[in-house]
């Protein structure tokens, strides 16, 4: 079956000045789009890649409240049709740099256009971190992915190796089994961190084997992956793993580094905010995994926006 | 009668965003016959044009003379046309679907009006000076999140030059195409067969990507 989805449709607009301009359309960035259009104001929610942000990526999303399950992309979309509806403008871009000093901030898009805000709202989310092992980089796009949407049909039949043992790994991997043979998780702790309901649907699938407390040393293969060592960290045995694909879900990683001096980020680079969400600097607000918080979660990201835009909606218009 | 491709919530939607057309726009399908790919293509461009009349499209067959001057490698192929047939050098391998269609509407309204390249000053100085042929493909998933911006950008640089062509090539179907340049993540990136990167770049490093493939 073929299907056509209008997520990636930008509408034109020349408009360059907006109330609140919020950056990354994610389940935040929409919250936050929705809740500023209610408070009488014009938003604009600048996306780089597809409305729903990270959202698209997971297989089937079971705690969104009023869906049992819904895939991540049909969520992504009723989410943006929502916003749209409601008129909240969308801008299909990457924001490259910001200014934030002057009382209007400015979004420099990657086309050379720049859109100002009274208020900013960040909502840039997160992305797959990298393992940081020697031959990763080399064999990134040769047989080394972070999506398992986007590149799981290449592998189809074959045997792989998914390294996470969270919720995004276990998400990707199930998703995986539809395609692949047969799929081995390598997970760093002695068990899985993912929510036990999907833990079984994995296991159920009888296509999935585990190797508990073993963590990267190399990636290695020819003009392809075709071997990842792993070292047990309990018994400091190394062994080396044939397989003909390599899926890493080990965590995340804040798409900040546009902000670099211009907002305070924590050491691992995510934004603090108060419980406004707003930042130290006055009219910047940080919402979504991009923000430093315990729980990220599509809801958390939607409770963050709507909190933000509240607030801001208040203090400065 | 048959199933439609597009339901009636998504013909409501693509007619709001057609009815802004100015121009005529032409989408030149080559196929293949007994091909129900090329089929589905069809369907596609016809049930379209059905939404609104100044989407047109041709249909011209593999191995017929007018083929011969798209110069495509695989079939059915996608190239958009303005109001008077000219081609700017947008390709598409492959049907657009999946996450790629709001970006082929976006073209279809970009030549609508235009086309214009979407591109910044900056971008647009150095493609200028480019004087033979680039070809860029752009290797794409319809589930892939990032792949649109990789075709825009793509697209865009095709309009600022006529020199420049970039092709969305469909990884999943057109899977010789996808091994024959070691495509497993996407969108992967080839240009003029050398240089090669994954991942959607921005504006700046893509436009460099392409000067460097001079």
């Amino acid at each position: 079956m073929i299907d056509f989805d209008l997520k990636s449709f930008s509408e034109n607009t020349d408009v360059e000045e907006y109330d609140v301009v919020i950056i990354g359309g994610g389940p935040g960035g929409i919250t936050a789009g929705i809740y500023t259009v209610q408070a009488g104001l014009r938003p604009v929610v600048i996306e780089k890649a597809i409305e729903g942000g990270m959202m698209n990526n997971t297989e089937l999303v079971e705690n969104w409240p009023g869906t049992n399950s819904i895939r991540g992309m049909e969520l992504s979309e009723k989410m943006a049709d929502h916003a749209k509806e409601f008129g909240v403008k969308f801008i299909g871009a990457e924001v490259v740099d910001v200014k934030t000093k002057e009382d209007k901030k400015v979004a420099i898009l990657d086309n050379g256009k720049e859109i100002k805000g009274k208020v900013l709202i960040i909502s840039t989310g997160s992305r797959p971190r990298l393992l940081n092992s020697k031959g990763e980089k080399e064999f990134m796009g040769k047989g080394v992915s972070y999506c398992a949407t986007c590149d799981g049909h290449f592998f189809k039949d074959k045997e792989i190796i998914v390294v996470g043992g969270g919720n995004s790994a276990l998400d990707e991997a199930l998703f995986l089994t539809k395609i692949v043979k047969k799929i081995t998780v390598v997970q760093n702790l002695a068990y899985l961190t993912a929510d036990k309901l999907l833990q079984k649907k994995l296991s159920d699938t009888g296509k999935v084997d585990y190797i508990f407390s073993s963590v990267v040393k190399e990636i290695k293969g020819d003009k392809f992956v075709n071997k990842l060592i792993i070292l047990n960290t309990e018994t400091n045995e190394e062994k080396e793993l044939d397989t003909e694909g390599i899926f890493v879900f080990v965590g995340l990683s804040p798409n900040t580094e546009f902000l670099k001096d211009k907002i305070p980020l924590n050491k691992w680079g995510y934004i603090e905010a108060d419980e406004t969400m707003e930042t130290s600097r006055k009219g910047i607000y940080a919402v979504g995994d991009v923000r430093s918080k315990e729980i990220r979660q599509i809801v958390t990201a939607a409770a963050d926006g709507a909190i933000a835009a509240s607030h801001a909606a208040r203090k400065y218009f | 009668m048959a199933d439609t491709l597009f339901d009636k919530k998504t013909v409501k939607k693509i007619g709001e965003i057609l009815s802004k057309m100015k121009k005529k726009v032409y989408v030149v399908l080559l196929r293949e016959n007994n091909d129900s790919y090329s089929d589905t293509a069809l369907k596609m461009l016809e049930e379209l044009s059905a939404i609104n009349e100044k989407l047109k499209y041709k249909i011209i067959y593999k191995d017929s003379e007018e083929s011969e001057k798209y110069n495509v490698e695989v079939f059915p192929a996608f190239v958009l046309e303005n109001e008077n047939g000219k081609n700017f050098g947008v390709y598409y391998y492959g049907i657009p679907a999946g996450l790629e269609f709001g970006n082929f509407l976006n073209e279809v309204m970009n030549f609508s009006t235009g086309p214009e390249a979407n591109l910044s000053e900056a971008s647009l100085d150095k493609l200028k000076s480019i004087d033979k042929p680039i070809d860029i493909k752009v290797f794409i998933t319809p589930t892939c999140p990032h792949c649109p911006k990789a075709v825009m950008v793509g697209h865009n640089i095709a309009l600022a030059n006529e020199n420049i062509r970039t092709t969305m090539i469909e990884a999943n179907y057109f899977s010789d195409l996808s091994r024959k340049y070691n495509v497993s993540s996407v969108p992967q990136v080839v240009i003029n067969e050398n240089i090669i990167f994954v991942g959607a770049l921005p504006e700046e490093e893509y436009v460099k990507k392409v000067m460097e493939a001079l």
